[in-house]
C-alpha cells in the first residue's frame, strides 16, 4: 500500500471502490466471471507472446533426438505444445504414463527371459556334468568343463550386462544435456520476471550441478561402478584367486565420491535456496513499501501493463519448469527401471541354479545384481539433483505477484 | 577414463590367464612354488598404476571437470521483456497524467536501458504537458517511478 495518499485521492478511491461494490452486488456472477476471463485471456496471450521470443530452438532440437520410448512417456510433444499443455493444466495424463511404463518394461523383459533362461540351463548341465566328474572324466578334464560352463554363463551374461551399463552412462550424459538446455531458459525467465537476487544466486548453482557434480559422476563413479562389475565377474573364476577385497576397495571409493558429490550439492543448494527466496521476497516488498529502483510499482493491484508482463513471465518460468520436470522424469524412468529388473532377474536364476550347480554360479550372479544396484544409485542421484533444483527454481520468486 | 579400463583390463586378463595355468598345470613338487610366483606377478599387476600416480603426473581437473558449459542468459529475451515493459509503464504513466487533468494530449514515454539483464529506467520523456504543470508532474513520476527528477525530460 502507498505510504503517501493525499485525502482527495483516498476518498475518490473509495468512492470508487464503493461504485465497483454495488455494480457488483447488482450485476451478479456474470460480470466477475467475465473480468475474470479478460484477465485470463490477457495473461494467456501475453504469455504466448512470450514464448515466441524466447530461444527454444536447441532445446526442440534437444527434444526432436531423444529416445522414441523416452518421446512417448511425455507425449512426443514440441516444448511449445508442453508448455500449452502445462498451462492449461492438463500435462502428464498419469494413466497413460503408467500404462506405456508397463508395457515398455514388459518387452524388456522378454528380451532379458532368453538370458536368464539359457543361464539356468548351463548351470544345470555344469552340475549334472559336476556329478559324473570324480568317475567319468578326470580332475583337469572335469575342471576344464566347469571353466567351460563358468565362460560361457559369463559370456550371456555380460552381452545383456554392457548395454545396461551404456544405457547408464548415456542417461547421465542426456540429463546434462538437457541441465544445459533448460537452465538458461529458466534462469532468464527468473530475471526478467523480477527476481534479480534469485538470478544472480542461482547461476552459480547450476553450474555447480550441471558441470562439477554430473561430470564427476559421469567420468569418476560410472567407471568405478563398471570396472567393479568387470572385477567381480572375474573373481569368482577361480576358487584361488578372489579379487573380493579389490572390488570393495573400488565399491568404497565409488560410493564416498557419490555421497560427497550430493553432501555438497545440497549443502550449496539449502544455503543458497533459503538466502535466495528471502532475499526476492524482501526486495520486492520492500519496493513496495519505499520507492525501489528496480520494480516500480503502479497502483495497488493487478492492472493490464506492467504487472501482467510479470505475472506471464512468472507463469512462463513455471510451465517451462514444470515441463523440464516431466522430461527428466522420461529419461530417467525408463534406463533405471530396466537396470532394476535385470539385476532382480539375476538373483531370482541365482535362486533357482543354486540347489543344481557348483556354488560359483549363484555367487557369481548375486554379486553382478548387487553391483548394479550401484549403477542404479549414481544415475538416480544425478537425477534427484536435477529434480529438486528446478523444483526450487520453480518455487522460489514467485513473491513477485505477492 | 582409459587408465581405469586398462587397469581392469590387465586385471581381469592376468587372473584368466592364471586360473588357465593353475588348472592345466602338473602335479608335482615345483606345484606350489610355481603358484606362488603367479600370486607375485598378479599382485604387480594390480599395484601397477600407483607409482605413476604418486609421481605427481596425474591431472585431477582433467579427470574431474572436463568441459565446461558456461550458464548464461538469453539476452534478447530479457531486452524484449524489458521493452515490453517500458511500453507498459508508459501506458500506464500516460493515463494517469491524462486523469491527473495535466494535459488533455500529455504522453509519456519511459525508456528502459537495452542490453542490460536487470530492468533499469533510462529516462523519460514527456510531451504535451504546461510548464506551469511541469513541476507536479515531474514530483508524480518521481515517486511513481521511483527515479531521480534528474532523468525527466520535456519535449
Amino acid at each position: 500500500m502507498k505510504k503517501r495518499m493525499s485525502p482527495r485521492r483516498k476518498k475518490i478511491r473509495l468512492l470508487a471502490l464503493l461504485l465497483l461494490g454495488v455494480l457488483f452486488l447488482f450485476s451478479g456472477q456474470t460480470a466477475v466471471g467475465e473480468e475474470y476471463n479478460s484477465v485470463e485471456e490477457a495473461l494467456e496471450q501475453e504469455v504466448e507472446e512470450q514464448f515466441s521470443a524466447l530461444d527454444t530452438e536447441l532445446f526442440e532440437e534437444f527434444l526432436a533426438q531423444l529416445d522414441e520410448n523416452t518421446r512417448s512417456l511425455y507425449g512426443g510433444l514440441t516444448l511449445e505444445e508442453l508448455v500449452g499443455e502445462v498451462l492449461a493444466g492438463q500435462a502428464g495424463n498419469a494413466e497413460e504414463f503408467f500404462d506405456q511404463i508397463f508395457q515398455l518394461l514388459l518387452s524388456r523383459l522378454l528380451a532379458f527371459l532368453p538370458s536368464l533362461i539359457s543361464v539356468i540351463m548351463i548351470a544345470l548341465l555344469g552340475g549334472l556334468l559336476n556329478g559324473m566328474r570324480a568317475r567319468f572324466l578326470g580332475k583337469n578334464t572335469g575342471e576344464i568343463v566347469h571353466f567351460v560352463c563358468y565362460l560361457s554363463i559369463v559370456l550371456i551374461v555380460i552381452s545383456v550386462l554392457i548395454p545396461l551399463m551404456n544405457l547408464a552412462g548415456n542417461t547421465v550424459q542426456t540429463l546434462r544435456d538437457l541441465m544445459n538446455l533448460l537452465f538458461p531458459l529458466i534462469l532468464t525467465l527468473m530475471t526478467a520476471s523480477g527476481g534479480v537476487m534469485s538470478g544472480n544466486l542461482f547461476q552459480p548453482l547450476s553450474a555447480v550441478l550441471s558441470n562439477g557434480v554430473s561430470a564427476v559422476v559421469a567420468s569418476v563413479v560410472l567407471p568405478v561402478f563398471m570396472a567393479v562389475t568387470v572385477l567381480s565377474v572375474i573373481s569368482n573364476l577361480s576358487e584361488n584367486i578372489s579379487l573380493e577385497k579389490l572390488i570393495d576397495f573400488f565399491k568404497s571409493a565409488g560410493l564416498w565420491l557419490n555421497g560427497i558429490c550430493f553432501t555438497v550439492f545440497f549443502a550449496f543448494l539449502s544455503v543458497q535456496g533459503i538466502t535466495a527466496a528471502g532475499y526476492d521476497g524482501i526486495s520486492i516488498r520492500a519496493a513496495k513499501y519505499a520507492i525501489g529502483n528496480s520494480i516500480p510499482i503502479v497502483g495497488g493491484y493487478l492492472k493490464e501493463g506492467f504487472d501482467l508482463i510479470l505475472g506471464s513471465c512468472v507463469l512462463l518460468k513455471n510451465a517451462i519448469g514444470v515441463c523440464g520436470l516431466l522430461i527428466i522424469l522420461s529419461i530417467v524412468i525408463l534406463p533405471l527401471l530396466q537396470i532394476l529388473l535385470f539385476s532382480l532377474g539375476l538373483k531370482l536364476t541365482a535362486g533357482i541354479c543354486e540347489p543344481l550347480a557348483d556354488k560359483k554360479i549363484p555367487a557369481f550372479l548375486t554379486m553382478v545384481s548387487k553391483n548394479l544396484s550401484l549403477l542404479i544409485a549414481a544415475v538416480l542421484g544425478v537425477a534427484f539433483m536435477f529434480f529438486i533444483t528446478v523444483m526450487l527454481f520453480i518455487l522460489s520468486s514467485n513473491a513477485v505477484l505477492a | 577414463m582409459s587408465i581405469l579400463s586398462g587397469w581392469v583390463v590387465a586385471i581381469a586378463g592376468t587372473v584368466i590367464l592364471i586360473h588357465a595355468c593353475e588348472i592345466l598345470m602338473p602335479e608335482g613338487e615345483m606345484n606350489r612354488y610355481i603358484k606362488g610366483v603367479l600370486a607375485v606377478i598378479c599382485m604387480f599387476v594390480i599395484i601397477q598404476p600407483l607409482p605413476s600416480l604418486l609421481n605427481g603426473d596425474f591431472n585431477f581437473s582433467d579427470l574431474f571437470w572436463g568441459e565446461s558449459v558456461p550458464v548464461s542468459e538469453d539476452l534478447g529475451y530479457l531486452d524484449y521483456i524489458n521493452a515490453k515493459k517500458a511500453a507498459a509503464l508508459s501506458s500506464q504513466m500516460t493515463d494517469e497524467v491524462r486523469e491527473k487533468g495535466w494535459g488533455e494530449e500529455a504522453a509519456v514515454e519511459v525508456r528502459a536501458f537495452l542490453g542490460e539483464e536487470t530492468f533499469g529506467i533510462e529516462g523519460v520523456t514527456c510531451i504535451g504537458v504546461e510548464p506551469e504543470d511541469q513541476a507536479a508532474v515531474t514530483a508524480f513520476l518521481c515517486e511513481q517511478l521511483g527515479v531521480s527528477s534528474g532523468l525527466i525530460r520535456y519535449g
